[in-house]
């Protein structure tokens, strides 16, 4: 089966699981710091819990079992029945990646290749809790718990009887997996449900503890009903229990209802050991289709009531705001297109098509059959109708003014295709342009009345420019997210002990800028981590901590975003490295002598420059910190490096806030003007051009001291310029690395910001041009792409 | 082929073909990849671009390409005249203006009409010409402007 790319559906869960792996790979290391955070375990449950119904369905099976597997692992996890340890990530984190590689095969159109069955097992393995406890043991304790339940155990016998009727096929289904009762999988459904908002009501009522007292009983049924149940009732229930996790995390903080939050959680505990039979079960027991479509849409509910309680608690923490945002987002597109997606899931066929309506009716039928359950069970039950509609449906309880809320909150964000907003930008840049030129006629005309509204168009468009920018911009967090994964990989393989520390997550950052930052940064961290930071013991022999510390800091400098890497381990030593530069024969013996410890540190810069003398898997070829220089530079940035022998290195980046938008030098040869980047240019003065000396047939001058090599541009850019016999000229300093040149130029035009435009795609790749740009008067500038430029001509 | 028809005649559709001028030669090209027609404006040129390549244009805040028709089909260079214009075209996604000595009106031709190219002179200037069309005693010489523009095509020709 091939994929369809341009499936709507596909697209909102490649957007939203990818940000989910994203996150999760995160968690994950954070988990192994912290691995008895609830929260945090709670959310990476929760994480491939929604990745693996969006898959289900979408009927990516290899996803939904990888994610399957990897979900019941982080479940066990969160009961305590395991902990967390360094095998235990190691198997998790190759989950990730492989739920990753599949992820990245969906991207492409493909059928995800079912996963390794060796890690498969492994993580199976690790489902089992430790010191393994025969299931019916825990079957019989919740069973226990039936009896408590007694007064609504009658009523749940009825329904059932009215599914089975109902729904053969369904029923049928369930009842080759379950022995004891005929209970489907949808009716237990229902019943938990009515549970959870029986939970959500009281919780969010605060209501005496009675409510609360009537609470652990349904949940002890619904734990009871578990015994026998397939595969939905358990995810369902552990969404109860995430529900009452939930409740209990956000209410005992802002309010009063302690005891009533208290006996909650106390119940959800309980309820939880019972919980653990299933899985069991579930894990041999083949997946219907059937089921994930009932399981998405009663997630989507969840999430919906969830959401609502969650505001209600009003203080949600962050990160589940944002998922259960996401969640419910894709709860509602799925629920609009349920009925269309029903008929199209060709797999999941009949069953499908029955289960489905069987998981809506009962709900509706709730109320009338109802009358004999708990007051607190009433208003539940009729709210559930309207919370299964495809809208945010605001229920309107008058103790519950959360849900008007919920809809406010959600339409906070919008996702905004990325290409639309480059229009707005290119827009914008043209509109830029247009001011450029009204200015400069304004200056020209003198009259004050245009002059002044000139000036207002000026800052208008400069804050429109400023706004549609930040539309663009995104935290570094997303380059950075990545980083204690790497690091904690890396760290292991090489048996060093690192502490990663992020400073400046939150610097925003053009979209672009941040994916092409990806790639150097994950190489310099690397480095830092290979051959920066030395092994435990030797760092202790050097009286340092075993500990390393690498520090990845971002931070806003004017129109510039500051990056850096620094750490404190070996640090470089400029002399071994004028030594290798020699031995390389990048340079010879004089020159490296002449080279200040900054410049030799720039060595590494070099292509085909290595300190490792053996070559590693993670770096030691010499081509990555070329690679990473020419990248920055390809972003008009810069990159520097300092080091310390046994102190540590830092490296910095600097890039523009932007890609878009270009502060240039605007200076002009003949008749046509040309565009310097500014990050490029040091300085500029007048020369006397008859003041010049030759040195190795090339003219040089000297600028305090140091000889500066001058070109002449026309010569280069101009056909059939003649540059003789002129006297005076300017000269533009640009730097190169820490290479400087001088250009001479005709005419200085002064700093002008820039929209830079792509040449065509029979111009694209000429040397020494970055691209063109239309100046105030309407005519078009050349972008000069100084490296290659000088690389192309000189 | 990116042909399509102006009017849908199933067996024999009629195509409208804008024609231009070039050394004396009338050429037509499928109106439907037109965009616009331009008087000659500043071009500027590119620093080491291919030579085929006049320069760019600002075409209302877009950067658009230009190149010498001329230099193409192997013709010497012309002058810029009054009737010199820029034809402003779209072939591939790409919009790319081509310099003509003029631009001298749209015909309308039958299908039927159109001859395959005699197969004389230059095999690989004859790949750009989609066929030939005889009509009140003129030559007009169909071009196939995705074939004058591909990259192939360009790369032979730098290679000649």
């Amino acid at each position: 089966m091939s994929i369809d790319t341009d499936d709507e559906i596909l697209q909102d869960f490649l957007v939203e699981a990818g940000e989910i792996l994203e996150a999760l790979s995160g968690q994950l290391v954070e988990l192994e710091q912290r691995p008895d955070d609830v929260d945090l375990l709670n959310a990476i449950f929760r994480g491939f819990h929604t990745i693996k119904g969006g898959a289900g369905f979408l009927q990516l099976n290899a996803l939904v079992d990888c994610c399957h597997v990897a979900e019941n692992v982080f479940d066990v996890l969160r009961k305590q029945e395991r902990a967390v340890n360094s095998d235990l990530m190691d198997t998790v984190l190759t989950a990730l990646d492989t739920v990753n590689t599949m992820f990245d095969q969906v991207r492409q159109g493909k059928e995800p290749e079912p996963a390794d069955p060796g890690l498969l097992a492994a993580l199976e393995r690790l489902t089992v809790p430790e010191g393994e406890e025969p299931p019916e043991e825990e079957v019989a304790s919740s069973d226990d718990e039936v009896d408590h339940a007694d007064d609504d155990a009658p009523e749940e016998a009825e329904l059932p009887a009215e599914e089975l009727e109902e729904e053969p096929p369904a029923a049928e289904e369930a009842s080759s997996a379950s022995l004891d009762s005929g209970a489907p999988g949808d009716d237990i459904t229902d019943d938990e449900f009515e549970q959870l908002l029986d939970a959500l009501e009281s919780g969010k009522k605060e209501q005496s503890a009675q409510a609360a007292e009537a609470q652990p009983d349904g949940d002890a049924k619904s734990g009871g009903a578990d015994d026998d149940a397939d595969e939905i009732s358990e995810d369902e229930f552990e969404r109860l229990l995430d529900q009452l996790h939930g409740e209990g995390r956000f209410d005992p903080a802002k309010t009063l209802a302690g005891e009533a939050v208290a006996s909650l959680q106390d119940d959800s505990e309980s309820a939880e050991p019972s919980e653990s039979a299933p899985p069991k079960a579930e894990t041999g027991s083949a997946r219907g289709d059937d089921d994930e479509i009932t399981d998405d849409e009663f997630e989507a509910l969840l999430d919906k009531l969830h959401g609502s309680g969650q505001f209600d608690g009003g203080i949600a923490d962050k990160y589940d705001q944002e998922t259960i945002r996401q969640v419910t987002e894709a709860a509602e597109d799925r629920q609009a297109e349920r009925s269309e997606a029903a008929a199209s899931v060709e797999k999941a066929a009949k069953p499908a098509a029955d289960s489905k309506p069987a998981d809506k009716k009962p709900a509706e039928k709730k109320p009338a059959e109802k009358k004999a359950a708990p007051p607190a069970s009433e208003k539940p039950a009729a709210r559930k109708p309207e919370a299964s509609k495809p809208a945010p449906a605001p229920a309107k309880p008058p103790a519950d003014p959360a849900p008007e809320r919920a809809p406010i909150q959600q339409d906070t964000t919008v996702r905004v295709d990325t290409r639309r907003l480059d229009d707005i930008m290119n827009m914008v840049g043209e509109l830029v342009l247009v001011r450029n030129r009204l200015v400069r006629l304004s200056e020209a005309s003198g009259d004050l009345e245009v002059g002044k509204a000139v000036s207002n168009l000026d800052v208008v468009t400069t804050d429109l420019q400023n706004s549609v920018m930040k539309t663009r911009m995104q935290p570094i967090k997303k380059v950075f997210g990545r980083f204690p994964r790497v690091v904690r990989d890396l760290a292991r393989s090489l048996k060093k002990e690192i502490n990663l520390e992020l400073v400046g997550e939150d610097t925003d950052l053009d979209k672009n800028l941040v994916e092409a930052l990806a790639d150097p940064l994950v190489h310099l961290v690397r480095n830092s981590v290979d051959h920066g930071i030395e092994l435990p013991d030797v760092r202790a022999q050097q009286g340092k901590s075993r500990t390393g510390k690498v520090v990845l800091s971002a931070e806003q400098e004017g129109d510039h975003i500051m990056l850096s890497i620094s750490d404190d381990g070996g640090g470089m030593d400029a002399g071994k490295l004028k030594e290798l530069a020699v031995q390389r024969g990048v340079m010879d013996q004089d020159s490296a002598d002449r080279l200040s410890d900054k410049e030799a540190f720039n060595l590494i810069f070099a292509p085909g420059f290595s300190t490792k003398t053996e070559i590693s898997d993670v770096s030691g070829r010499g081509v990555g910190m070329d690679v990473v220089k020419t990248k920055i530079s390809q972003l008009n940035g810069f990159i520097d490096i300092d080091s310390q022998p046994g102190v540590g290195t830092t490296i910095s980046i600097k890039v523009p806030l932007t890609l878009a938008i270009m502060p240039t030098l605007m200076v002009t040869l003949g008749e046509q003007a040309f565009a310097l980047p500014l990050v490029n240019v040091d300085e500029i003065f007048h020369l006397d051009l008859t003041k010049t000396n030759v040195v190795d047939n090339k003219e040089v001058v000297v600028v305090r001291g140091k000889p500066l090599p001058l070109f002449y541009l026309k010569r280069w850019l101009i056909k059939g310029a003649v540059t003789h016999g002129e006297e005076s000229g300017h000269v533009v300093v640009v730097s190169v690395g820490t290479q400087k040149v001088g250009f001479v130029v005709d005419q200085l035009v002064g700093q002008e910001e820039v929209v830079i435009k792509p040449l065509g795609k029979t111009l694209i790749g000429t040397a020494g041009m970055a691209g063109a740009t239309i100046t105030g008067d309407g005519r078009i500038a050349l972008i000069l792409d100084v490296p290659s430029m000088l690389k192309e001509y000189a | 082929m990116s042909i399509q028809a102006s009017k849908a005649s199933d067996d024999d559709p009629i195509l409208q073909w804008v024609t231009f001028k070039l050394a004396e030669e009338t050429y037509g090209i499928n109106v439907m990849q037109v965009q616009e027609v331009l008087r000659y404006t500043e071009i500027a040129p590119v620093p080491g671009a291919p030579g085929y390549v006049l320069g760019i244009i600002n075409l209302r805040g877009n950067v658009v390409t230009v190149i010498d028709t001329r230099d193409r089909f192997g013709l010497l260079p012309g002058e810029v005249t009054d009737n010199t214009r820029i034809v402003i075209i779209e072939s591939d996604g790409q919009v790319i203006g081509i310099m003509v000595d003029s631009v001298a009106e749209v015909v309308y031709l039958r299908q039927s009409e159109i001859e395959t190219a005699p197969s004389v002179g230059n095999d690989d200037t004859s790949r750009f010409i989609q066929g030939v069309c005889h009509k009140n005693d003129q030559l007009l010489i169909l071009v196939d402007l995705d074939r004058l523009l591909s990259d192939d095509e360009w790369q032979e020709i730098a290679e000649l």
